[in-house]
């Protein structure tokens, strides 16, 4: 590709029917320059998008910060040192994940082979690291996910769990589509089927707050979140009953527009690297636990 | 959210040129529209989508001017060292944190291997105490002012 | 010296760097006294003052609180500049020096204000003086921001990198005008296509430097080459050098090059050759490019055929390092009869419209 740029350069054919105005292959044009070019920045119309989001010129600036966040306060004066403390252990190593292994070379056929899947597993694990003062676990975000089965016969119910989720965080959901057909369940592919909304910030730590002081305290004979619960590597999830949604105090105090209410799961999404941490981490904002401890690390 | 809504809507039709003054009395025009061959159940889902939609929620662009413009900058400049400054004494402190807590269990572990070996035991799956609260604004440490006088006295 | 340092630390003793302009230069401060109170002690009663008209003026609301919030904002980054200000008075090596300078004036509302709502191109050193570390850095990232990208875009797509010289690391800001009364009245975009009697008289160049040099010493060579002129014998093209000036001295704030302010005697390589495109040749190429010098260059020793110039060997024996550059394009038109009269040039050939 150099040398046809070179030879380019060096004679170029003044007329067309020359040979070397014939090209003899298609290639990619070389760039000769190290400058990094935003077609963007350089069109002349909409010259207000060029300015950055937090800009207020912008007109997808949105201010941040505009409210004190109670559950990130506690947190960073509370919990992020004691985690610290609670979670340390000396002398600690890295506990390696399970890794794909390559082929012994025995044969001249390992070259380039895929190298062989874990021992019992599918995929590649990560690194459990010990916990040190910058990996300290931290919630990353909440994602509600509410899928109504009721939907399929009638689909305006899933307009319904959409709303009840915005009223309930504040956070404009996302719709949820059936994937695929589902004969048994008489589910067709492309129905709406209920939507989720991811948290993060403080609409996270506020919808946690309400959820750990107004909700679970309400619900009947409520006794925690189960200390099975927990995906391995640090997410957390549990599910709330049509009729615990109830207690949010959004929905609570107008009955009268909720003639049905919707369930939903929970996930919990942490930086930590195993569910204890993260038990540890969720129990923090005052959600209580329920079962033996210590089943599994 | 919902409640705003009627709320507006009723307003609107209080004040709507069909709704006439006469003799300082309000008399209500004949209706010329009716509510149309909706079911409850699918108008409730229509209040449901407007809540839901973006139409006539966008605040307006805010314009400000050159030295105004110049001011936020640096109020919003000033907010983001200030919390730079803020994050880099928190971070130097669990930096700080860590440290003496890696020395105090090396010392332990010379000194006393029992100890030690209580102190470092695995304690993985520990919760923080249900009676632990996230602090709020209210109520206040001190529930009442005893000794205030208002400024008269 | 001593004494300057010592006048320093004590004028700091109070932290407010920004207002104090007995050893800062006045450029850092707002020009206006209207609009220095408006911007540093709150909004005047009659409303902003960059609000021409009096109706909008008054009708104008600033956001509430703003400047309440503002005056805590600038106390807490003043403070900061000020110990900046303190520790740049013990380092002695002038770009770390820079740096901080930068560091210290950078979130100064009065230096963002002068940047922001003035002219940037034709700049008034009152307001924005480039020998200020500060409205360098702000002039380079603007520069960056568009006109660098631009001008790269632009000689990659009409291939002058590779025709003329084969890259170009730019470091500097290169403004092409026709001022007289045939010209344009404006800085060219790059890549432009140019009429030929408007490019008829020697263009004028500004050459903004943006990195810390010695702007005493260090000069300046400027080639405007035309690499598309045919050449029949060889079936190819060959390089024409219109224009060449060497031995230019800059300054960071007067740097506009005119024929009127250069030493003619021992700077000009080559006298200016208008752009004059023969028929059906289709858009020429002219590509201005302004290189630092390693030293002095003496004209009488230069050997240049200018009608078969090649450029790259001229840098390299010159020692001569690319800085910058600037393009614009010409096509026969109505004027090309007019401008070779002018300058006595034979009579253009006329190539049929293919050429086979």
């Amino acid at each position: 590709m150099q040398r046809l740029a070179v030879n380019y350069n060096l004679c170029r054919g003044f007329f067309t029917g020359s040979a070397l105005a014939k090209s003899a292959c298609s290639i990619v044009k070389p760039v000769h320059h190290l400058v990094k070019i935003d077609k963007a920045k350089l069109s002349p119309r909409f010259p207000e998008l060029n300015f950055n989001k937090n800009d207020i010129r912008s007109p997808a600036f949105k201010p941040v910060a505009v409210c004190q966040d109670r559950g990130q306060e506690h947190y960073l004066n509370t919990l992020q040192s004691d985690l610290l403390l609670m979670t340390y252990s000396h002398g600690k190593k890295k506990i390696e994940g399970l890794k794909r292994r390559p082929w012994d070379g025995t044969s001249p056929y390992h070259l380039n082979r895929r190298t062989k899947n874990p021992k019992g597993s599918k995929s590649q694990l990560p690194d459990v690291n010990p916990i040190d003062w910058k990996n300290i676990p931290n919630i990353e975000s909440v994602v509600l996910n509410c899928y109504v089965s009721q939907a399929k016969e009638n689909p305006l119910l899933a307009i319904s769990a959409s709303l009840q989720l915005q009223q309930i965080t504040g956070v404009k959901p996302i719709p949820l589509y059936s994937r695929t057909d589902v004969p048994s369940w008489k589910v067709r592919k492309g129905n709406h089927m209920g939507a989720k909304v991811e948290l993060k910030g403080r609409p996270m730590t506020q919808f946690l707050l309400t959820l750990s002081e107004i909700v679970l305290p309400r619900i009947r004979e409520y006794k925690g979140i189960s200390n099975t619960s927990g995906n391995k590597f640090g997410s957390i999830s549990f599910g709330l009953t049509p009729s615990d949604v109830r207690f949010f105090p959004e929905i609570d105090s107008n009955q009268d527009l909720w003639p049905v209410s919707f369930g939903m799961h929970i996930n919990i999404n942490t930086s930590a690297q195993t569910d204890a941490q993260a038990r540890t981490l969720i129990s923090g904002f005052q959600i209580p636990f329920n079962g033996s401890k210590n089943q599994e690390f | 959210m919902t409640v705003s809504i009627q709320v507006t809507r009723k307003m609107i039709m209080q004040t709507s040129p069909k709704g006439l003054y006469a003799g300082g009395m309000f008399v209500r025009g004949k209706k010329t529209k009716t509510k149309g061959s909706l079911s409850p159940m699918t108008q409730r889902v229509v209040t449901q989508l407007s809540v839901m939609s973006a139409g006539r929620k966008q605040p307006k662009m805010l314009k400000l001017s050159k030295e105004d413009l110049v001011k936020h900058q640096l109020i919003q400049k000033s907010w983001a060292i200030y919390n730079a400054d803020l994050r880099a004494k928190r971070d130097a402190d669990l930096e700080k944190q860590y440290c003496s807590l890696r020395d105090a269990m090396a010392t332990l572990q010379e000194i006393s291997p029992e100890l030690y070996k209580i102190a470092n035991a695995d304690e993985s799956d520990r919760k923080f105490p249900l009676e632990m609260k996230v602090p709020t604004d209210y109520p206040p440490n001190k529930v009442w002012q005893y000794e205030f006088r208002s400024g008269k006295n | 010296m001593l004494s300057r340092s010592f006048h320093t630390s004590r004028l700091l003793k109070n932290g407010k760097v920004w207002s104090n302009f007995a050893f800062r230069s006045k450029s850092l401060g707002i020009n206006s006294d209207v609009v220095k109170k408006a911007v540093l002690d709150g909004m005047l009663a009659s409303g902003p003052p960059s609000i021409k008209r009096k109706f909008n003026r008054t009708k104008y609301n600033s956001p509430e609180n703003i400047d309440s919030m503002f005056k805590l904002s600038y106390d807490f980054l003043q403070n900061k500049a000020a110990a900046l200000y303190e520790e740049l008075e013990k380092i002695k090596d002038p770009t770390l020096k820079d740096d901080l300078l930068v560091k210290a004036e950078i979130n100064n509302p009065e230096v963002q204000y002068n940047f922001e709502f003035h002219d940037k191109i034709d700049n008034d050193p009152a307001i924005i003086d480039y020998e200020q570390p500060v409205y360098r850095y702000l002039g380079r990232e603007n520069w960056k921001s568009y006109r660098q990208m631009l001008l790269m875009q632009r000689l990659e797509t009409l291939k002058a990198i590779p025709d003329t010289l084969p890259t170009l690391e730019p470091k500097a800001d290169v403004h092409v005008k026709f001022p007289y009364s045939t010209g344009i009245n404006k800085w060219i975009n790059s890549g432009e296509t140019l009429s030929t009697l408007a490019t008829s008289l020697p263009p004028v160049f500004k050459v903004q430097e943006y990195d810390s040099i010695n702007v005493d010493k260090q000069l300046y060579t400027i080639l405007v080459v035309n690499p598309d002129v045919p050449d029949l014998i060889n079936d190819t093209y060959c390089t024409c050098l219109n224009y060449g000036l060497t031995n230019l001295k800059l300054k960071y704030n007067d740097n506009i090059i005119d024929l009127r302010n250069i030493e003619k005697e021992h700077s000009i390589i080559a006298d200016y050759l208008p752009p004059v495109p023969e028929e059906n040749i289709g858009l020429q190429r002219f590509i201005v490019w302004v290189f630092r010098n390693k030293e002095s260059i003496n004209i009488n020793n230069l050997d240049i055929d200018r009608n078969n110039f090649n450029i790259r060997k001229f840098a390299k024996d010159n020692e001569l390092e690319a800085i910058g550059s600037e393009i614009w394009r010409s096509e026969f038109d109505s004027n090309v009869s007019k401008v070779r009269e002018m300058y006595g040039l034979p009579k253009g050939r006329l190539f049929t419209k293919t050429r086979n």
